[in-house]
C-alpha cells in the first residue's frame, strides 16, 4: 500500500513548510485556534477524530516500511496507549496552547520583520504575547456574543 | 566572566534587564501552567515505552544484552518525571535572581545587604502566586465559559 498524502517528516521541515506561506499559514493558525476556542465543548469528538487520522496515518507509514506485523502491531499498541494522556495534557493547559498556538500564528505572519535581528525579535516577541493574550480574550468575547441565549445581557 | 562582571554588564543595560524580566515572567507563566500537562506527557511517555519493550519482548523474544537500551529511557524518563517537582522551585529561584538584579539595578539595594533578600524573598514569593493563580484562572477559563453558557441555556429554556 502507498502513502496518499506526503507530509512533513522532520522538525526542520515542519518550520520551512509552515514558513514557505507565512501569512498565510499564520492566519490558518488564528483560525484554527479561534474554532478550538468557540468548538471548545466538543473537544472530546475532535481529539477523538484527530486520533483515528493519526494512527491511520501510522498505520499506513508502518506497513509502508515494515512487513512484520507484529512490529505494526507493537507500533500501533504502543501509540495508542500514548492518547489518553496527551489528551489529559492538552485539556489541562488548553488556553495555553490555545496561546501559544495564536503566537505562532503572529510569528508565522510577521516573520519577515521578526527574524532580522534578536534585539528586535526580543522586543516585538512580548508584544506579540500580549497581543496575542488579547487576541483570545477577543476570541472568548466573540464565543460568549455567539452562544448568549437571546434577550440576555452579556 | 565573573559574578561582578555580570553585574555591571547588567547595571550598564538596564533595557535588557526589563527584557530579561519580562521574558522570564513569560517563561514562568508558561512553566506554571504546563507543569500537569507536562507531568502527563512524561507519564504517556513511561507507560506507552514500557508497552512498546514489553511487547517487543513478547514478539521477539528476551535477551539480558537487549536489556540495556529499555533500562537507559525508563531511568532517563523516572529521573525526567520526578524533575518536575522540582520545577516550580527552580521558577522560584529565577524569579527571585530576577527581581534581586530589579531591586539593585533601578532601586540601587545593595545586593550583600540582607534586608534587599528579604524585600526580593517577599516580592518573589508575591509575583509567584500571581503568576500561579493567573496561570490556574487562564487555564480553566475556556471550559468555564461553557458550563456558564450551558447553565445559562438551561436557564433561559425554563
Amino acid at each position: 500500500m502507498q502513502i496518499p498524502i506526503q507530509l512533513p517528516h522532520s522538525l526542520l521541515s515542519i518550520v520551512s513548510f509552515l514558513e514557505f506561506n507565512g501569512i498565510l499559514n499564520g492566519l490558518i493558525l488564528l483560525l484554527i485556534s479561534f474554532l478550538l476556542i468557540i468548538f471548545s465543548r466538543y473537544f472530546k469528538w475532535i481529539f477523538l477524530v484527530i486520533f483515528f487520522i493519526i494512527e491511520f496515518y501510522l498505520y499506513i507509514t508502518l506497513k509502508a516500511y515494515f512487513n512484520d506485523t507484529r512490529l505494526i502491531l507493537i507500533g500501533i499498541l504502543s501509540s495508542m496507549i500514548f492518547f489518553p494522556f496527551l489528551y489529559l495534557s492538552l485539556k489541562n493547559g488548553y488556553s495555553i496552547t490555545i496561546i501559544n498556538i495564536i503566537v505562532i500564528g503572529y510569528v508565522l505572519i510577521f516573520h519577515n520583520i521578526l527574524f532580522s535581528s534578536w534585539i528586535i525579535f526580543s522586543i516585538l516577541f512580548i508584544f506579540l504575547f500580549i497581543f496575542s493574550l488579547i487576541t483570545f480574550y477577543l476570541f472568548l468575547k466573540i464565543k460568549r456574543r455567539l452562544f448568549a441565549p437571546r434577550g440576555e445581557n452579556v | 566572566m565573573n559574578y561582578q562582571s555580570i553585574l555591571t554588564l547588567i547595571e550598564s543595560n538596564p533595557g535588557m534587564l526589563l527584557l530579561f524580566t519580562i521574558i522570564v515572567s513569560i517563561v514562568a507563566l508558561e512553566a506554571m501552567v504546563y507543569i500537569r500537562s507536562i507531568r502527563y506527557i512524561l507519564f504517556g511517555i513511561l507507560i506507552s515505552g514500557l508497552l512498546f519493550i514489553a511487547l517487543s519482548y513478547y514478539f521477539f523474544g528476551f535477551s539480558l544484552l537487549s536489556l540495556s537500551p529499555a533500562l537507559y529511557f525508563i531511568i532517563g524518563t523516572s529521573i525526567l518525571l520526578s524533575l518536575t517537582f522540582v520545577l516550580a522551585l527552580f521558577i522560584f529561584i529565577l524569579l527571585l535572581i530576577d527581581l534581586l538584579l530589579v531591586l539593585h539595578t533601578f532601586f540601587l539595594m545593595d545586593l550583600n545587604s540582607i534586608y534587599t533578600w528579604i524585600v526580593g524573598i517577599i516580592l518573589a514569593i508575591i509575583f509567584y502566586l500571581i503568576l500561579h493563580y493567573y496561570g490556574k484562572k487562564l487555564n480553566k477559563l475556556v471550559f468555564e465559559i461553557d458550563d456558564e453558557l450551558k447553565r445559562g441555556a438551561t436557564k433561559f429554556e425554563k
